[in-house]
């Protein structure tokens, strides 16, 4: 038996939860704690998505999604994690370094150049579906 | 994802700008390689081995890079496949899982992964892991790019491609039915 009777009680007339009255009513909804410090640089922790990588027989393969991230806001300020302008530098073809900053700038380059004017300067950014 | 040379390529997550300093230190080495025209360059280990160190530094400044980075390679036959965090804790392993993969996708990993599967079985366990990914964590994308690098072969970054993804599952009829408090 647990902490909660009225819960105890359903389990025993139903052999199987139901919806859950607890003993206090109908459950409370969610409240957000009155305003505290901020706390949430106190556990720096990186909030991009995922990167796979594993082993296989006579190679390695590494899977990732096609979005970047912006650091602590996580889900506002995305922009692509690249992938066409990405270029080899080989150490015998260093013309291919061309276009490496292009990630530093991936909204302009998701902008053809004459929509580039149209782009916010600031606030929301674009939608890059 | 970014071919680094032609035996490494290396993933990330976290900070784009950051990833993009990360990569010009990188591109300042492999310039090097290529003045010093002895037809070496660094190995993946050698890459991993030097981006620990650059993140434990920026970390000891208080100032560090904000990412993941997941570096892989195959170099005179040997298979590396290594993982460096944002305050420089690094490790190597047969799998690798950096962000909330780590949770999600290693378990799967775990049970089904072993080291001489064939390309197309780990490919088959790589899209199903994504597809783990993709529904759970609600900031990724269903938009995938699978870079590999086999020995003597130049590294290749795939056409992003989307999984597919099913929703109809029985749980996610009514997921608040027994928590009270939820919306």
């Amino acid at each position: 038996m647990g902490v909660d009777p009225a819960y105890d009680a359903q389990y025993a007339k139903h052999g199987a939860p139901t919806r859950h009255v607890a003993s206090h009513g109908n459950g409370r909804p969610f409240v957000v704690e009155p305003a505290t410090p901020n706390t949430n640089t106190q556990m720096p922790y990186v909030t991009g998505t995922t990167v796979l990588g594993m082993k296989y027989k006579g190679g390695v393969m590494i899977a990732c999604d096609t979005l970047g991230a912006s650091p602590l806001v996580d889900g506002s300020a995305r922009s692509r994690r690249a992938d066409a302008t990405l270029k080899s530098l080989r150490s015998r073809d260093l013309r291919s370094s061309e276009g490496r900053a292009d990630l530093t700038f991936p909204l302009l380059v998701s902008f053809p150049r004459e929509q580039r004017a149209m782009a916010p300067r600031s606030g929301t950014s674009p939608s890059i579906a | 994802m970014k071919v680094v040379n032609s035996t490494t390529i290396i993933g990330f997550t976290g900070e784009l700008s950051d990833f993009d300093y990360i990569m010009t230190l990188l591109n300042e080495l492999s310039t090097t390689d290529f003045c010093e025209d002895d037809g070496k360059e660094l190995s993946p280990m050698e890459i991993h081995s030097y981006l620990t160190r650059v993140m434990y530094n920026r970390r000891n400044k208080f100032d560090p890079l904000w990412n993941s980075l997941v570096v892989a390679g195959v170099k005179n036959g040997r298979i590396f496949l290594g993982m460096v965090g944002m305050i420089g804790q690094h490790y190597e392993d047969s799998h690798i899982a950096a962000g909330f993969g780590n949770h999600v996708a290693r378990p799967l990993f775990r049970e089904k992964h072993s080291d001489d599967m064939s390309e197309e079985d780990a490919r088959t366990l790589m899209e199903s892991c994504l597809k783990a990914c993709v529904m759970r964590d609600k900031s990724m994308m269903n938009k995938f790019q699978i870079a590999k690098v086999e020995e003597g072969k130049a590294p290749e970054i795939s056409e992003p491609f989307s999984v597919a993804t099913e929703w109809n599952l029985r749980s996610y009829h009514n997921p608040t039915e027994f928590a009270p408090g939820c919306w």
